[in-house]
C-alpha cells in the first residue's frame, strides 16, 4: 500500500468525516435539506471513491453501502427519518473506527461489518421500493419509513435481516429440505418463485420466505460481483456484529399477524432499539479522536511567522550579548579598566531587558499555537445528547455558547472525560420524561446550554439543564446515610453547602442505577479530573428548576504561577490555584494547638490542621521553630503547610518528571529557576491524599470545606502601598489581580488614550501621576497594577510599589475628593487610600453598565445596611451597576426607619452592626406583614458559627462580603426566578503575599 | 540500534566503558549520549532508593542514578569527582548514571565475551550481558534498561526473589535470592 496515499486518504478523509455526524444530525432536524443530503453523499462518496482507488476493501464496502443508501435518499427525495439517521450514523461510525485503525497500524481492522452493511441495503432497497416513481406521500407522518407501497413486508424485511443470524440458522437445515422438496434448490429458482409461491411451500413460514428472497437476491448480486456476501452458508462470515443481539425486537409475532396490524408498531418499536446501539457503539471512536488530537495539530501560518521572527530577534540579540562578552573578555586579559566595566554593564541593561521581552512574547505565542477552541471536545455533545435523548425516551436539545472560546490542548484532553459525564449526567438524572416536564408546566423539551467564557486568565464553563434540579435534603440523608456526614452536621449544613456533596467519592442520588450514570461513582471523578488540570467545579442547583455546573480552569497548563517555599534547606514550588493564603506561625504563637496527636492553628476562630512539609514528604525532621503556613485547598479539603520561609511568587515553566517519580503523588512536575537549579512542584492533591489526618481533622475540614465558610476578617485587609509624586497611596488588593513590570514602549498610544496589549485584551491605562496632574518620570521599566473587576482589567502605572501587607484599614480622615475614601495610617506614615471603583470609573465610564448585569425590567430597590463606610463604598457602585436604587442605612434601626416608609424589592444587610444587628433587622422584618415578600440577604464578614446556624433561618441567603460576583447572582437569580438558593461564598479566588502577622 | 547493541549477536560493536568503585564496567555506545561532569544536583525526597535527585542538562530535567548504589558496591567516599554518563532507555527518557571514572569507546568483539561468571553477586546476573576479560582487569558488560529498572521503586518489591537486605554500611541493596 502507498504510504504516502494512505496518509493524504487518511487526513482528508478524518476531516470529512469529523463534519459528517453534525451534518446528519442537521439532517435529521431539516428532513428535506437537500443541499446537506448532497454534501453527506458527497463526503461518503469521495471515501468510497478514495478506498478503491488503494485498495481498502471492506472501508470500501461500508462506505459503499452508506452511499447507496444516500443515493437512494437524494433520488427519491426520501426524507430522512430518525431510524435511517441512526442507521447512517452507525455506517458513520464504523467508517471512523477503520480510519482509526488504518491511522494507527496502517491496515483494516478484523472487524465485520456485514450486519450492518445488510441493513444499509435493505434500507435502500426499502426507500427505493417506498419512494421509486412518485414523490413521497404527504399523507404519512414524516420522517416515517411507512410510506412504502408494501409497507409491512419491507419493514419486516429490515427488521429480519438485522436479526440475529444465529436463529436464522438453526432452522437453516429444515428450510433447506423444504426448498429442496420443492424443487428450488437455486438463488435463481427461488427468486423466480416468488413471494407467493416460497410462503406456500411447506414448512417455510411467511419471514422465513421473504429472509430466503433477500438472500437469493444477494446471491444473485453476488454472481455479477456488485454486492458483498452476507452468505448465510458461511456462519463464520456473518458472525454477529457485537451488540446485534440487541437488535432483536422480542417477543415479536409471526409475520402473518404482523402484515395485518398497522405498519406502524414496527416502526415504533425500532427507534430505542437502534438508539440503544447507538449509545453502546459510542465510546470507541471517541476513545480514538482522542488519541488523533495528540498526533498533530494545526497552527495558523501567520502565528508561525510570528514565532520566527521572534526567533530572528532573539538570535540576533543574543549575537549583540556574545559580542559585549567578547569585548569584555579582551578588556579582561589587559585588566579592565573601571570606566571598562561601568561600560560593559550600561550595555548588558538595555540586552538583558530586550531577551526579556522576547521571550515572554515568545512563551505568549508559543502557547497560542497550543490553543485550540473547545468546539474540538464539545463536538461530539450533540451526537451523545441525541443518542441518550433516544434511549432515555427524552426530548433534549442543546445550546452551545462561546464554542471558539480556546484553551490549552493538554487541558482539553484531560476535560473531555470530566464533560462527558456531567452531560450524560444532565440527561440522565436532569431532564425529566416529556409527560412529567409537561406537567410541571413545562416544554416538552429539554434544554442543555453549554457555555464557554475566557474570565481573567481562566476559562469558565458552564453546564445548564433546565431539569428537575437535586433535592438537597436528599443529599444530605444519603451522605448521612453512607456515614459520610453525622445527623448534626448534615441539620446544621446549608443546602448549597449540601449540594457540593455531590462530588464525595460514592455519592450518587440516581434512584435507579442505569447504564449511563448512577453506579455511586462520578461526580468525585469528574472533580478530581478537574482538580488535576488545575480547575475547579461547583454545583447549584433549584429543584424544579434545574442544575448548573460552573467548572473554573486555567488556560494553560504548560506554565503557571507558583508560590516559592524552602523546607529543609530545599525549595519546593507550589501552584498557586491550590494556595489560598499565607501566614506566619512563630514557634511560640498562641494559635497554635495539639488535638490526638494532630498539630492545628487556630485562624479565625477555626482549627486548621496543619503538617511540617518536610514531615509530609518524608524528609529527616528538623528543630520545631516557627516559619510560615501555605494554607492549601485541595480535595475538597484545607490544610496547613508549615514551611521554613516563603519565598515569594513566580511563573514557572512546568516539565515532566521522569520514570523514578511517575509513582509519587506528591510531585506534579518539576520546573527550573532563574538560576538554573531544579525545584520539584508540589501536587497538592497529593499531599493531602498522603496525609493520615486523624479523624478529629477530617470533620473538622469537611465542614470547613464544605461550607465554604472562609471569610477574612473585616479589619485586616489586604493593602498595596504605592507611591507618585513622593506621596503614599493605598490601594485594596482586593481587585489587584497582578503587578507587572513592562519594558519601555509596552503601553501605546491608541485614539488619543494609552492602552496595553494584556493577554489578548488591550485594556486602558492610567498614570497615577497624572491623575494627579504631575508630570510622568521616566523609568527603566513601568511599574503597573493590573486591576480586574466585572470581567474587564485596567492598568494603572505608578512609579513604585512600596510594600504589601495586611493592615487594618481605618480611615482616619474622610476624603472630600472622589478619588480618595479617605486617609489611613501605614507605617507611621499617613497614606491616601484609594477609591478603586472611582478609579474603574475614570479608566472606562461604562466599566459598570456595561458588564451586562443591568436589568431590562427597570430599576428595582435595594435597602442596603452597613456599618462599615469600606464596605458601603465597595458595594454599592455593584448594586448601582445592577440598576438598583441603593437606600443605605448605617445600622439596623436606621434600616427600620426607612422600612417604616417604604418596602424596598430586597433587603441587604451586614451581620454586625451597631444598635441593631442583622439577626435583629431580620427577624423584625419577619414580623411585619406588610415585608413578608422582601427577601433579606445576609453579608458576612466573620466565619458563621453555631449562633450564626441558630439564627439566620430569618434570612434568605447568607453570603460573604467579598464575594462580589456571588451577590449579583444571587440578586440576579432572586429577580429570574422566586425563592432561589444562592451557592456558598465564594472566596480567596486569588491568594495574596501577606507581609503582615495576623493578631 | 538495541539489536546491534546486544553482544550475544556475535559480531563488532562499540562499547562505552567506565569504572564504578572498584569495577570495569561497559554500556553499548549507542545507548550513551554523553559525558558530563557533576552539576548542581537537587535532592528529591521521596525518591527511590539510588536515585540521587535531578540535573538541569541544557534546559531538560534529568534524574541521576548512582550505580554504585544499585550495584551494591561501598558508597562513595565524600568527595570523590564523579562523571555522569547520560544514557537514553530504551522508553526514550534520559537518565544520568554517576560513575567514579570514564574509559574510553573501543570496538569489541563479541565472540571474546564470555558468561558472567555465576561466583558474582547475584546483581551482576540479572543486569550483566557478558564479561571480558583483559590482563589486569575484567570488563562487564551492562543492559541499561535491566540497570534501570532496578533503581525504579517498583523493582525492590517485586516478588520473584528481589528483595531489600541492609548491606553493612546500613544502605538499601537489592539482592536476588535463588
Amino acid at each position: 500500500m502507498d504510504e504516502e496515499l494512505l496518509g493524504e486518504f487518511l487526513v482528508e478523509s478524518n476531516e470529512n468525516m469529523a463534519a459528517i455526524e453534525q451534518q446528519l444530525m442537521s439532517l435529521e432536524a431539516a428532513s428535506e435539506d437537500t443541499e446537506l443530503l448532497d454534501a453527506i453523499f458527497r463526503t461518503v462518496h469521495t471515501v468510497k471513491g478514495s478506498c478503491g482507488f488503494i485498495g481498502l476493501t471492506k472501508l470500501e464496502k461500508v462506505a459503499h453501502a452508506g452511499e447507496n443508501v444516500l443515493g437512494k435518499m437524494r433520488s427519491t427525495r426520501y426524507p430522512a427519518s430518525p431510524e435511517i439517521v441512526s442507521m447512517l450514523l452507525e455506517c458513520a461510525d464504523a467508517i471512523q473506527v477503520i480510519l482509526d485503525e488504518l491511522q494507527a497500524n496502517r491496515q483494516e481492522p478484523d472487524v465485520d461489518h456485514s450486519a450492518l452493511i445488510r441493513r444499509l441495503n435493505a434500507a435502500e432497497r426499502l426507500i427505493g421500493s417506498g419512494g421509486a416513481g412518485a414523490p413521497v406521500d404527504d399523507e404519512a407522518p414524516a420522517g416515517r419509513v411507512v410510506a412504502a407501497a408494501e409497507p409491512a413486508e419491507v419493514q419486516q424485511e429490515i427488521v429480519q435481516s438485522s436479526t440475529d443470524e444465529g436463529d436464522w440458522l438453526d432452522d437453516f437445515e429444515v428450510i433447506r429440505g423444504a426448498l429442496d422438496g420443492a424443487g428450488l434448490s437455486t438463488p435463481q429458482a427461488v427468486l423466480q418463485a416468488g413471494f407467493n409461491v416460497l410462503k406456500e411451500v411447506p414448512g417455510i413460514a411467511a419471514p422465513q420466505a421473504l429472509k430466503l428472497l433477500g438472500v437469493a437476491k444477494k446471491f444473485a448480486a453476488l454472481a455479477t460481483g456488485a454486492q458483498p456476501d452476507p452468505s448465510p452458508d458461511k456462519p463464520e462470515g456473518v458472525a454477529p456484529e457485537t451488540g446485534e443481539s440487541a437488535e432483536v425486537p422480542s417477543g415479536k409475532p409471526p409475520v402473518s399477524e404482523e402484515t395485518a396490524a398497522p405498519a406502524k408498531s414496527v416502526a415504533t418499536e425500532k427507534p430505542a432499539v437502534v438508539a440503544k446501539k447507538a449509545g453502546v457503539q459510542e465510546t470507541p471512536p471517541e476513545t480514538a479522536q482522542a488519541g488523533k488530537a495528540a498526533e498533530t495539530i494545526r497552527v495558523d501560518v501567520a502565528v508561525l511567522d510570528e514565532l520566527m521572527n521572534q526567533v530572528g530577534e532573539l538570535v540576533l540579540t543574543r549575537n549583540r550579548l556574545l559580542q559585549v562578552v567578547s569585548r569584555a573578555g579582551g578588556g579582561m586579559r589587559h585588566a579592565m579598566q573601571v570606566q571598562d566595566a561601568a561600560e560593559v554593564m550600561k550595555s548588558l541593561v538595555p540586552l538583558s531587558r530586550d531577551i526579556n521581552h522576547i521571550t515572554e512574547s515568545l512563551q505568549d505565542r508559543l502557547l497560542k499555537t497550543r490553543m485550540q477552541p473547545i468546539s474540538t471536545i464539545w463536538g461530539t455533545v450533540p451526537r451523545i445528547v441525541r443518542d441518550m435523548g433516544r434511549q432515555l425516551n427524552k426530548k433534549i436539545n442543546v445550546q452551545m455558547e462561546g464554542q471558539e472560546t480556546e484553551l490549552d490542548r493538554t487541558i482539553l484532553a484531560a476535560l473531555k472525560d470530566p464533560l462527558t459525564h456531567i452531560i450524560r449526567n444532565s440527561c440522565d438524572h436532569g431532564i425529566e420524561l416529556p409527560s412529567e416536564r409537561m406537567q410541571n408546566g413545562k416544554p416538552d423539551t429539554g434544554t442543555l446550554t453549554l457555555t464557554a467564557a475566557q474570565e481573567a486568565g481562566s476559562i469558565l464553563i458552564v453546564i445548564r439543564d433546565d431539569g428537575a434540579g437535586i433535592d438537597a435534603a436528599r443529599v444530605k440523608a444519603k451522605a448521612v446515610d453512607m456515614g459520610v456526614l453525622t445527623q448534626d452536621a448534615a441539620d446544621a449544613m446549608s443546602d448549597a453547602a449540601a449540594l457540593q456533596l455531590i462530588f464525595h467519592a460514592g455519592l450518587s442520588t440516581a434512584k435507579q442505577v442505569s447504564n449511563i450514570s448512577g453506579r455511586g461513582v462520578g461526580m468525585d471523578v469528574v472533580k478530581n479530573a478537574i482538580e488535576k488540570a488545575g480547575g475547579s467545579v461547583e454545583i447549584h442547583s433549584v429543584p424544579g428548576n434545574g442544575t448548573t455546573l460552573r467548572i473554573r480552569i486555567p488556560l494553560t497548563m504548560a506554565i503557571i504561577s507558583a508560590m516559592l517555599v524552602s523546607a529543609g534547606s530545599q525549595m519546593f514550588a507550589i501552584p498557586q490555584m491550590s494556595v489560598q493564603e499565607l501566614l506566619a506561625a512563630d514557634a511560640g504563637s498562641e494559635h497554635w494547638c495539639a488535638i490526638a496527636g494532630q498539630r492545628f492553628f487556630r485562624l479565625r476562630g477555626q482549627l486548621l490542621p496543619v503538617v511540617r512539609l518536610t514531615d509530609s514528604l518524608g524528609m529527616p525532621a528538623v528543630d520545631d521553630a516557627g516559619g510560615s503556613i501555605v494554607v492549601v485547598h485541595a480535595g475538597n479539603r484545607r490544610i496547613g503547610l508549615l514551611v521554613d520561609d516563603i519565598i515569594g511568587s513566580e511563573e514557572l515553566v512546568v516539565k515532566p518528571l521522569g520514570m523514578h517519580f511517575r509513582d509519587v503523588p506528591v510531585f506534579g512536575g518539576c520546573s527550573i529557576l532563574g538560576d538554573g537549579s531544579v525545584v520539584p512542584i508540589l501536587e497538592c492533591n497529593g499531599v493531602v491524599q498522603s496525609l493520615k489526618l486523624s479523624a478529629e481533622a477530617e470533620l473538622a475540614q469537611d465542614e470547613a470545606g464544605l461550607d465554604g465558610g472562609r471569610v477574612d476578617s473585616e479589619e485586616m485587609q489586604h493593602t498595596l502601598v504605592f507611591r507618585g509624586l513622593n506621596q503614599l497611596y493605598a490601594i485594596p488588593m482586593m481587585l489587584v489581580e497582578r503587578l507587572e513590570s513592562l519594558p519601555p514602549g509596552s503601553i501605546e498610544r491608541s485614539g488619543g488614550r494609552e492602552v496595553l496589549q494584556y493577554r489578548g485584551d488591550v485594556i486602558p491605562v492610567l498614570r497615577w501621576n497624572r491623575i494627579l496632574g504631575g508630570e510622568v518620570v521616566q523609568t527603566e521599566e513601568d511599574c503597573c497594577l493590573i486591576i480586574a473587576d466585572n470581567g474587564k482589567r485596567m492598568c494603572l502605572h505608578v512609579d513604585e510599589v512600596e510594600d504589601i501587607l495586611q493592615t487594618p484599614l481605618r480611615i482616619e480622615m474622610k476624603s472630600s475628593e472622589d478619588m480618595f475614601l479617605g486617609t489611613t495610617v501605614i507605617h507611621e506614615q499617613s497614606t491616601e487610600v484609594i477609591d478603586v471603583f472611582e478609579l474603574l470609573r475614570l479608566a472606562d465610564p461604562e466599566w459598570f453598565t456595561s458588564g451586562g448585569n443591568a436589568h431590562e425590567e427597570g430599576r428595582r430597590t435595594i435597602l442596603f445596611a452597613e456599618d462599615a463606610p469600606f464596605f458601603r463604598t465597595m458595594l454599592i457602585p455593584v448594586l448601582e451597576s445592577m440598576a438598583y436604587e441603593v437606600w443605605y442605612a448605617r445600622d439596623g434601626q436606621e434600616a427600620c426607619e426607612i422600612l417604616d416608609r417604604q418596602v424596598p424589592d430586597v433587603v441587604l444587610t451586614d451581620i454586625e452592626m451597631p444598635r441593631m444587628n442583622g439577626y435583629e433587622l431580620a427577624e423584625w422584618i419577619s414580623g411585619q406583614p406588610r415585608l413578608a415578600d422582601v427577601p433579606v440577604i445576609a453579608i458576612s464578614s466573620a466565619p458563621p458559627d453555631a449562633y450564626d446556624v441558630e439564627h439566620r433561618r430569618h434570612f434568605h441567603t447568607v453570603l460573604s462580603k467579598m464575594d462580589r460576583q456571588g451577590l449579583s447572582e444571587c440578586l440576579g437569580r432572586l429577580h429570574g426566578h422566586e425563592s432561589v438558593e444562592c451557592n456558598p461564598p465564594q472566596v480567596f479566588e486569588r491568594p495574596v503575599l501577606v507581609g503582615g502577622r495576623p493578631s | 540500534m538495541n539489536a546491534a547493541a546486544r553482544p550475544r549477536a556475535g559480531g563488532i560493536s562499540e562499547c562505552f566503558s567506565c569504572r564504578v568503585g572498584g569495577q570495569w564496567v561497559a554500556f553499548p555506545v549507542a545507548q550513551v549520549l554523553e559525558v558530563i561532569t557533576q552539576q548542581r544536583l537537587t535532592p528529591m525526597p521521596l525518591a527511590p532508593d539510588g536515585v540521587l535527585g535531578l540535573i538541569n542538562l541544557r534546559g531538560r530535567i534529568i534524574s541521576e542514578v548512582d550505580v554504585r548504589r544499585i550495584l551494591g558496591l561501598q558508597a562513595a567516599e565524600a568527595e570523590r569527582h564523579v562523571h555522569v554518563v547520560i544514557v537514553k532507555s530504551r522508553q526514550g527518557e534520559d537518565v544520568g548514571l554517576v560513575v567514579d571514572q570514564v574509559g574510553a569507546v573501543s570496538a569489541i568483539d563479541y565472540n571474546r565475551f564470555e558468561k558472567v561468571p555465576d561466583t558474582l553477586h547475584a546483581v551482576w546476573q540479572q543486569i550483566g550481558e557478558g564479561v571480558l576479560k583483559y590482563d589486569t582487569h575484567i570488563t562487564v558488560m551492562l543492559d541499561v534498561d535491566r540497570l534501570l529498572a532496578l533503581s525504579l521503586p517498583c523493582a525492590a518489591q517485586e516478588p520473584q526473589g528481589k528483595e531489600l537486605s541492609r548491606s553493612a554500611d546500613g544502605k538499601k541493596t537489592p539482592v536476588v535470592l535463588h
